[in-house]
């Protein structure tokens, strides 16, 4: 049995700030990695503080940013095709800034 | 420097060295493994958003439902925060070799095992949304599909990229 269909297919206002705000968390992650390696690498910053430092960082601009949004969108519609389109890049984005393959560009990086 | 970021065959770690590997493995099989299955089960269920599944149309399908989904998000945010706690309280017994320690591709591997439990919350969230409301859109439907593959995706790379560094295929 199918439950029914929305009229409107954009995103209620509460669903878009969890997806923008998991897109930005993913991103912040991957980001944190390409950070860590460059403040490791240049810094000579401790890898066993900087690391756990900087996924806690990311976690909590995840947490920050979803009740953030949330607050800020409580009632509204937001266009589904622009949030679809934001939350994949900046997933695909989070994935390759996390990527082993950075190695490549990379050449000088020593851990820890 | 080769540019090559990979280990050569002598880089594989020795039968002793191996033996070592019981920590990674053990979270790998008690964690990992359950996380892959429930991930998979929720996908089927996900799939079914908006349409009540065949698969869990009579019998107690509430309380299967619910614990599918909370284990889920168990074990989405157990495996990698255990695995990162692991690898700093036991880094010789995680790595083949202290050399691995230094391996290239640990931290990317982490940063895609903590992704995970962002996805996984997010999903849950939003289902529940939807099974409250009654009612879903296609577009939230595509979108949650989308970001479970990225779950289930995410998992399976984890563990590929695990392997590979456990067993010394990214060591410098």
């Amino acid at each position: 049995m199918a439950l029914p269909p929305q009229k409107n297919d954009d995103f209620d206002g509460k669903d878009a700030a969890a997806l923008l705000a998991a897109g930005i968390g993913i991103f912040a992650l991957g980001l944190g990695n390409t950070l860590g390696a460059w403040l490791v690498t240049t810094r000579r910053l401790s890898y066993s503080i900087t690391r756990p430092l900087l996924t806690a960082l990311a976690f909590t601009l995840w947490g920050g940013t979803w009740a953030a949004l949330q607050q800020a969108w409580r009632n509204t519609i937001k266009p589904a095709k622009a949030l679809t389109l934001w939350m994949t890049v900046l997933a695909l984005l989070g994935l390759l800034l996390g990527s082993p393959l950075l190695i490549w560009f990379w050449p000088g990086v020593r851990f820890p | 420097m080769s540019l090559w970021p990979f280990g050569t065959a002598n880089d594989f770690p020795s039968p002793e060295k191996q033996a070592l590997l019981s920590l990674s493995f053990i979270h790998g099989v008690v964690l990992g493994l359950p996380l892959m299955v429930l991930a998979t089960l929720c996908i089927s269920y996900t799939s079914h958003v908006g349409k009540i599944p065949r698969l869990l149309e009579r019998g107690r399908t509430t309380t299967v439902r619910q614990w599918i989904w909370g284990g889920l998000l168990l074990f989405s945010w157990l495996t990698p925060l255990s695995g990162l706690a692991l690898m700093y309280t036991e880094p010789y017994r995680w790595m083949a070799s202290p050399d691995a320690w230094q391996s290239r591709a640990l931290p990317w591997m982490a940063s895609w095992g903590c992704m995970v439990p962002v996805a996984v919350t997010t999903c849950l969230y939003i289902t529940r949304r939807v099974r409250r409301r009654g009612q879903t859109s296609p577009s939230l439907t595509r979108m949650l599909l989308g970001l479970m593959g990225f779950v289930l995706g995410n998992i399976l790379l984890t563990a590929l990229l695990g392997s590979l560094t456990t067993q010394g295929l990214f060591y410098r």
